[in-house]
Parts: structure tokens; sequence; C-alpha cells
């Protein structure tokens, strides 16, 4: 029966949080907080199997492939896993579950309402069943699919936001299915070419391919599409709005998350799929390092401009799916390298900072950073999570940011691209000034921080300035930024190198 | 020899544990508590780092690596005879700031104290780690960490000053950082490895002479920022804002002397003599060195704030060092060494007599220090003794270090350098020893605290005495240690044999005492 199990973990990943997301609304009828609860322990399962994969991918040494239902490629669906995507698997899944967790003092069960409050962890499921779907997947429209499912799960998540959510979840319908759709151009052009759907198939049929014109059309297709869902400069133009917008308890997922997926699927096509040794090539990455470039540049000067702190965490994502784009522009297994570690290190970064705001929000209702004043003599653990955050986003030793920094510009400097070390080390500089300004407000600002009518924190144990279910996913986030930084070598050394040195 | 063991892993780790658990507990207990943290936490990383002296002097390292922290780097660390005289200097003025602090920030009722000791004990563990990393890598870490460790304690007070002054701080500290860091990667690019080795792994001719003396220069960028080489040295004065005890340990023992550590290592165990004197770096180095001695000089005697004034002596002190090493000098390099050592001594000698005249009599200004001796005749008296050291009088610890630098410039073939020491020991003189002139000369309405601020307890104010004997004591454990290394250079830890040792290994082996 475990071995069955274990053979069928890939798919197991995805369907246990399926159903818990599909039963959700069903139990929500009978008893609120069941409902949020299968949620919960749906995604912690997933987590719980993802680990058991990745050690089995590890173990192993070599991909592991997974047919749907049986049937083979190139007709069938699969699911390959390996060293990259077992990782990144590992990181939606934990995150997902602490998101879900973090929410349930948002969003209370409540008895009058039962459908408002599972509808909203409904969706939330729906967003990391995408997630972990788009990162397992080996078939190139398969992934459409989960692409579809992530976008459209999103657009629920920040419609029920803030007041502007609507608004800002439809800006980004409007950009994110263009996106889709130029996804889709692009795989049909390929489908055109090859025959085959298969993300193996196509590597190997794509040699063979005379046309061209075709080939660099589907690639300018894909960089679109993907560009526009990881909000990489100028394709750029929802994130903000919504990420600032979104509700706040999943805003962590999907600032933290959402953007970087894309990025990794960006990854298998660009260096898994299409031949890197085409003199095009060059070409191709060389755009995507000026975008790389100037979103990097763009996201950390916008940044200076706003006070309301989850704007100015956006715009820093602008800037850091920037690093990611370098990282590929970069090309060699140190920039790869930077890749991976930095969509990991930035998950848990963003998330958590995401995870602190929502904190903020929830005890005071601050949503500018001038309303900070001093608030760490209330919340300091929340406050020292910050700390160490935004530390490691500014890429200071010894947490995470700085070791895909690392990373990023050793590999950078073997490829004589000085530049791009010069952008990076201006984008630290940047980070510091408008984090430093929040430490400012924090620990040194006039007080501001007024305790709200009414008990706000009614439901939280004395003592504890969040609830514990949203302290512990801040700490989490904190713990990992800094374990990520000391261990990073294990993983770049044990998980990247085998994978990432027979894929270049 | 090499020797395994993790004793330098935990002369770091002691205080960081420190630092945690005054954050967590600090608010919650006693501050006798809390200070007994600080303080058993100063021991016990003073004792480890003690302890491993013997072992070097006789010639083997003490080696511990952690784990491999970036793919072919290791977090490793090496007790080599420069890293220990830089580690003994942090550690036992540790202790000895740290009884200072208690009485100030008490006898000054300081708020935030619990961050403040906190941030103290993260500096120190950034300060050994420094003195102990084996690698760039592992130096760069604990650099950037005293960066961050050291801005809450220059913004200590909170107020608009503060805020600009922190900011000051971290625009210098952090944009040379960035240059430090980008300078690593090139140079692990470039040759693959980045083990400091004494001597240096940098090839002279291994790239062109202008890439490296780009290398070179962004990467003594990062140390010449904190140790105040002009005209990089904007943030050294206004950051005078900060409690004195911090100025203390800032100006004598953390971050200026982990600034010129850098320097030191990258000369001397990066780049090497043959490499830098290959590209040229050393003259302009030096040139730099020399300005700043002068120019700083020249400053301070037109200061009348105290701490200021003893701000840009530092800024001085810290450049010969700085051209100590420049010189590239069997002798110049080991006075540049034992310099850490006799200026820590004597400069937190005049800072902490400085916070205690401002403790006891809320005076500030040099010009109305007249005739303080009368009051606090102990503390003047010490401070007189410092002065004197400053300047490079023989019997004290600072002529021995200057000495060796002349000498070594001297035989070098480079006599300017020597007639400029020689000049700066009689500048020296000329903005420290009027001061303790007003000292001791006519006094001025102190006694009563007439004129000055207003509606403080009887303890401070208005009393007849020197300062608390939390205070007092420190000022004369490192007047006395001024002397006693002065005449005895070798006394305790063997310091001048330690950095004779070293000064050996960087160049070779040339002739020294």
């Amino acid at each position: 029966m475990i071995s069955y199990m274990i053979n069928h973990i890939p798919v197991l990943i995805v369907i246990v949080p399926l159903c818990g997301a599909v039963l959700c609304p069903a139990i929500s009828h009978f008893s609120p907080s069941a409902g949020k609860r299968t949620v919960i322990g749906a995604l912690l399962a997933a987590f719980c199997m993802s680990i058991i994969q990745l050690a089995s991918v590890i173990k192993a040494g070599e991909a592991f492939h997974y047919w749907l239902g049986g049937w083979q490629p190139p007709y069938g669906i699969e699911f390959v896993i390996d060293g990259v995507n077992g990782i990144i698997i590992v990181l939606v899944s934990f995150i997902g579950f602490m998101t879900a967790l973090f929410s349930s003092p948002f969003e209370e069960a409540d008895k009058e309402a039962p459908f408002r409050s599972a509808g909203y962890y409904s969706i939330l499921c729906f967003l990391v069943i995408g997630l972990l779907g788009l990162s397992s997947t080996g078939d190139a429209f398969n992934l459409y699919v989960f692409m579809e499912i992530v976008a459209l799960s999103g657009y629920g998540l920040i419609a029920i936001g803030e007041k502007k959510g609507p608004i800002a979840a439809f800006r980004y319908l409007l950009t994110g299915t263009i996106g889709a759709s130029a996804y889709l151009l692009g795989v049909g052009l390929l489908y055109s070419a090859t025959g085959t759907l298969n993300m193996a198939d196509l590597a190997i049929r794509l040699r063979e391919v005379d046309n061209m014109p075709v080939i660099v059309m589907a690639m300018a297709c894909l960089i679109v599409g993907f560009g526009i869902k990881m909000a990489l400069f100028p394709l750029h133009g929802w994130q903000p709005a919504a990420h600032s917008y979104a509700h706040p308890a999943a805003d962590p997922m999907i600032a933290g998350v959402m953007i970087k997926i894309p990025a990794y699927a960006m990854f298998r096509f660009f260096f898994c799929i299409f031949d890197s040794s085409l003199p095009m090539m060059k070409t191709i990455f060389t755009i995507i390092g000026i975008m790389a470039v100037l979103g990097i540049l763009y996201g950390s000067l916008k940044a200076l401009r706003y006070d309301k702190f989850n704007k100015i965490l956006a715009y820093s994502s602008i800037g850091q799916v920037g690093y990611i784009a370098l990282g590929f522009s970069i090309g060699n297994f140190y920039g790869i390298a930077g890749v991976v570690l930095h969509i990991l290190s930035h998950a848990f970064m963003k998330t958590g900072l995401f995870y602190t705001s929502a904190a903020f929000k929830y005890r005071y209702g601050i949503h500018y950073t001038d309303q900070l004043g001093q608030v760490y003599r209330k919340m300091p653990v929340t406050c020292g999570a910050l700390v160490v955050l935004s530390l490691s986003m500014i890429g200071l030793p010894p947490f995470a940011g700085f070791f895909s920094k690392w990373y990023l510009a050793l590999g950078a400097i073997q490829n004589g691209q000085y530049l791009y070390v010069a952008v990076l080390i201006i984008s630290s500089l940047l980070s510091a000034i408008y984090f430093f300004r929040i430490f400012e407000m924090l620990f040194m600002g006039e007080k501001t921080v007024v305790e709200p009518e009414g008990d706000s924190n009614e439901g939280t144990a004395p003592g504890l300035e969040v609830p514990l279910r949203m302290l512990i996913p801040i700490g989490f986030a904190a713990l990992m930024v800094i374990a990520l930084g000391l261990g990073n070598s294990f993983i770049v050394n044990g998980i990247l190198k085998t994978t990432v040195m027979g894929v270049l | 020899m090499t020797i395994i063991s993790i004793r330098p892993f935990l002369a770091v780790a002691v205080s960081l544990l420190a630092a945690l658990l005054i954050l967590t507990l600090g608010n919650k207990v006693k501050p006798n508590v809390r200070e007994g943290i600080t303080l058993s936490a100063a021991v016990i990383k003073a004792a480890l780092v003690f302890s491993m002296v013997p072992a070097v002097l006789s010639g083997s390292e003490y080696y511990f690596c952690l784990w491999e922290i970036v793919d072919g780097i290791e977090l490793a660390f090496r007790t080599d005879a420069a890293g220990m005289i830089f580690a003994c200097v942090a550690s036992g003025l540790w202790i000895v700031t740290s009884i200072y602090s208690i009485g100030y920030m008490r006898g000054h009722h300081e708020k935030n104290q619990t961050g403040y000791f906190a941030a103290f004990a993260v500096c120190l563990s950034s300060a050994i780690g420094i003195s102990f990393a084996a690698n760039l890598v592992t130096f760069f870490i604990f650099y950037e960490m005293l960066t961050v460790a050291t801005y809450p304690l220059v913004a200590h007070y909170r107020d608009d000053k503060a805020k600009a002054s922190g900011r000051k701080y971290l625009a210098y500290t952090l944009i040379s950082g960035q240059l430090f860091f980008a300078a690593i990667v090139a140079v692990y690019a470039v040759y693959g490895t980045c083990d400091f080795k004494a001597g240096g792994f940098i090839e002279p001719g291994s790239v062109s002479m202008g890439i490296m003396l780009l290398l070179f220069f962004l990467m003594i960028g990062g140390g010449a920022v904190k140790a105040g080489v002009m005209p990089l040295h904007g943030w050294l004065p206004s950051a005078m804002v900060a409690p004195t005890p911090v100025s203390a340990l800032l100006h004598a023992v953390a971050v200026v002397k982990a600034g010129a550590f850098c320097v030191l290592r990258v000369v001397c165990y990066v780049f090497g003599p043959s490499a830098v004197s290959w590209c040229g770096a050393d003259r302009i180095l030096a040139w730099f060195a020399v300005t700043t001695i002068l120019l700083s000089s020249f400053i301070a005697m037109r200061k009348d704030n105290l701490k200021a004034r003893l701000a840009f002596s530092t800024i001085g002190q810290l450049s010969y060092i700085v051209l100590g090493i420049s010189v590239l000098a069997p002798y110049s390099i080991a006075g540049a060494m034992f310099h850490i050592v006799a200026h820590a001594f004597l400069k937190i000698t005049l800072f902490m007599c400085a916070g205690a005249i401002f403790v006891t009599t809320h005076l500030s200004e040099i010009s109305t220090m007249g005739g303080l001796a009368k009051r606090m005749p102990v503390t003047c008296a010490c401070f007189g003794l410092a002065s004197l050291g400053i300047a490079g009088l023989p019997l004290l610890a600072g002529f021995v270090s200057k000495f060796n630098i002349i000498r070594g410039a001297l035989l070098m073939g480079k006599p300017l350098f020597a007639a400029v020491l020689v000049a700066a020991a009689l500048l020296a003189i000329s903005y420290l020893i009027p001061v303790v002139r007003i000292f001791f000369g006519k006094s001025e309405e102190i006694g009563d605290c007439a004129g000055t601020a207003s509606g403080h307890a009887a303890d401070v104010c208005g009393g007849h005495g020197d300062a608390t004997p939390a205070m007092l004591i420190p000022i004369v454990i490192t007047a006395a240690v001024s002397l006693i290394l002065g005449i005895m250079p070798d006394a305790g830890l063997h310091l001048y044999d330690l950095a004779v040792m070293a000064a050996d290994a960087i160049t070779g082996g040339g002739a020294i005492v």
C-alpha cells in the first residue's frame, strides 16, 4: 500500500489538495471550522509528500517520470520531477500550508455565512494546486492548464481584498489573459513545428527543425507570456496594484510564490527545451538581460517613492524578479544556481514580509510606514522577523539574500558581464534606503501606534502580540531565511549541481 | 602546525548567544542580571581568546571549519598571529568597556539599555569573527555584521541628529561594503581562492596593472572607510552623537580597528607586498595616509568639543597603521600591528575620561573645563598620561609602535614618511597637551554646576567627587596597561612578539629584533 502510494506521489501531491479544496465548501455547510481544517490538513499532507518525493529524487540521482493514467508520452501527460522542481514543489507546498494556517485568524469560520470563509480557503487551495501542478508538469499544454488555475485563483483572491481589490483584479485579469494567450500561441507554434507537446520530446524534435522564424516567434510569445506572469519589466503593469490590494492573508502566497513559478517554467523552456547552443539564443538572453537590468533599477527606484508598506514591497518584487531574469541572462552554472536559490530565498523573504504586513494590519490597521511609530514595543517578535527579512532583502550576510547575490555576481564575472555586478550592487544600496527608512519608523519614529477601538486582539492568548497561528509562519519565514543563507551550499552542491550541469 | 579546535568559533559564538539572551530576557529581568550576562560573556570570550595565545606564539595555528558556506569556500576560522592581536585587544577591552558602560548608562539614566547591550554583544562577536576569519568570504560576513550591529549604537539616542548620523554612517559603510563585495567576487573568479595567506596569494603580473589597481582599491575601500582614511572619514565625527562608551568602543576597538585590520589583511594576506608594490598601490595608499595624518591633526587642534578633538585624533592615529602597512617593511608592519594595541588602550582611556567628565560635570567643551583636575584628579591624570602616549613619548605604548614604523620607513629608504611621523607626533602634542594644561590650570565654576544643565540629581552634579568607581576603575586599568606595554611591550599576552611573528610571516623573514 505504501509503495503504491510512493509510486504515485507526484500526482498525489496535486490530487490531495484538490480533494481538500473541492470538499471544503461542502464540509463547511455542516461545520465551518472543519472545512477550513480540511484545506490546512490537505496542504500539510502535500508538504510531507513533497519532502518524501524530493528525498527519493536525490537518492535516485535522476529525474522521476510519472505518467498520468499510465498513458505514455508523447500522447499521455507526464509529470517530471528532478532536483530543481523537487525543491520548488517543497517550497510551494510549505508556503501554501503556512499561508493557510496564517489565514485562519483573518477568516474566522463564521456560522452565519459559512461559504464566505470556505470560499476563501478553497480558492487559496486552488492557487497552491495550480502552482504545484505548474512545477511538476512535463507537458506544455498541461502547463497552460495549471497556469490558468493559478491565474483564476489569483484573480479571486485579489478581488476579495481591499477596497481597490476588484479593480486591481480586473487589470490583472486583462493582462494575465493576454499573457496566457501569448503562451498558448507560443506552444501552438512549437506544436505546429514539431508535432508534440511533451517537453522532453520537444527538446529532441526542436533540434531537427529548420524553420527558424517559427522558433523565434515562439520564443518571443513565450517571453511575453512568462514575462507578464512574472511581472518582468516592462510587462509588470498589473503587479503593484494587485500585490498592494490583495486579501492580506493571501498576499504572501501571491506576492512571494505566484510570480516565481512562471520564472521556473521559463527556465524549463529556455534551458531544457530550446537548444541553448543556437547563436540566436545569445541575442535572446541579452534582451532578457536588458529587461532584467531595467526592471531591477526601476523597481528599486520606484519603491523609494511610496509610503504604503505593501506598495514598497510590490515594487521591490519587480526588482527581485529582475534578479531572476538576470540569472537567466548569465546562463552558466552559477547563474542558474543563483536563480534557483533566489527563487527559494525571495519566496521566504517576500512571504515573510507580507506576513508581517498582514500582522500589522490585523493588530493595528497599519497600512502606511509612517504609522509604524515604535510598534516594536508592542510587537517585538514581528519586528524582529521584519529586521531579519529586510536585511536579507538588502543582501547582507549571513542571510539568504546575500548568497543568491554572490552566485549571480560570480556567474556574471565569469562571463565578463560586469554591468550586471554593478546593477546588483546599486539595487542592494537602493533597497537599503527604503528598508532602513522602515527601520527608522519602526524603532525611532514618533509614537503613533494607537490601540484601535474595541479589542482587536480578541482570540489571541494573553501575552502574544498576534495569534500563534500568525506568529508561527512569521517566525518560520525568518528562520528559513537564516537557514537558507547558512546552508545554501547544501542545496547548490547537493541538489542543483547534478541537475543543472546535466541541463547546461 | 595546525590545531583543529572549536575554540575560535566558540569565542565568536559566546557573545552572539549573550545578545540573544539579552534581547529575549532583557526587559523581563533586573538590570543587574542583564549586565551580568554581558560581563560573563565578556569574561568567557576573553578567556577563550587568551587561552589560544601560547600555541600561536609557538608557531601553531588553531583552525576550525564550520561547513561550506558557498560553493568552494568554507566558513572557517584560523587564529594566526595578526588575528590574535586584534582578538586579544577586542575581547580584553570589551570587559573594560562593559564595566564602564554600566557606570555611564546608569549614571546618565539612559533609555533603551537592553538594545544597547545586545548590539554591543553582536559587535564584539563580529570583531572576533573578523580577526579569526580564514578567508575573504568569512571576513566579509562578519564585516557586514559589524556594520549592521553598530548602526543601532550610533543612532542610540533616536533623535533627529542620531538619525542623520546613522544614515551617514550607513551610507559610507554600506557603499564601501558593496564595492568590497564586488572585489571579493572578482578576485575569487580570477584566482579561484580567497583564503588568507601570509604574503598574499596574488602574483604580480597575473593581471594587468590597471585591473590589479582597480581590484585593490575596490577592496581597500571597505577597510579605508571604517579606518577613517581621508576623504572617506566623514562618518566618524558625526558618529560622535552616540553615547561615549559607544565612541570608546567604535573609536578604539571595534569599528576603526576592524577597518585597519581589513587594510592589513588586504595588503598583506590577499595581495601581498610584492603585488602591491608592483602595481604601485602602496605608494598611493601611503600618500592618502600621510594626508590624513597631517590634515586630521590640524583639524583636531581647532575643535573645542572634547569628543570631536579625540575623533580627529583617532582618524590621524589610524592612518599611522595604514602608513605602517603601506611602507611594506617588516619593522613598519610589526609597528603598525602593535599600534592597533597601543592606540586601542590609549584612545579608550581618553574617550572614557571624556565620558566620565560629561557624566560627572555635564561639560563637553574644552574651554569650560578649566581647573577640572581639582575635582577629578585621577581622571585628569589618566588623561594626561594617555595624551603623552598618543604623542609617542617613550615609556608609553605609543612610542614602541611609532618607533618601529619610523625605523621601517628609514630602512626602506623612505625618510619622508619618517619625517611625517615625527611631525605628527609634534602635532599630537599640540592638540592634546593644551587640554591637559587647561585641566590642571585655573579653575572655572565647576564645583557647583552653575551654568550647566540644572535639575539633576545630586549624585551626578554638584557633588565633589571624581567619576564613580564603575567608570574610574576601567580608566585607571587602561591607562596602566598603556604604561606597562610601553615599558615592557611583551608583557602579559606577548602582543609585541605576535606582531613580530606576523610581520615575519608576511615579508618572508626580513630581519627583526
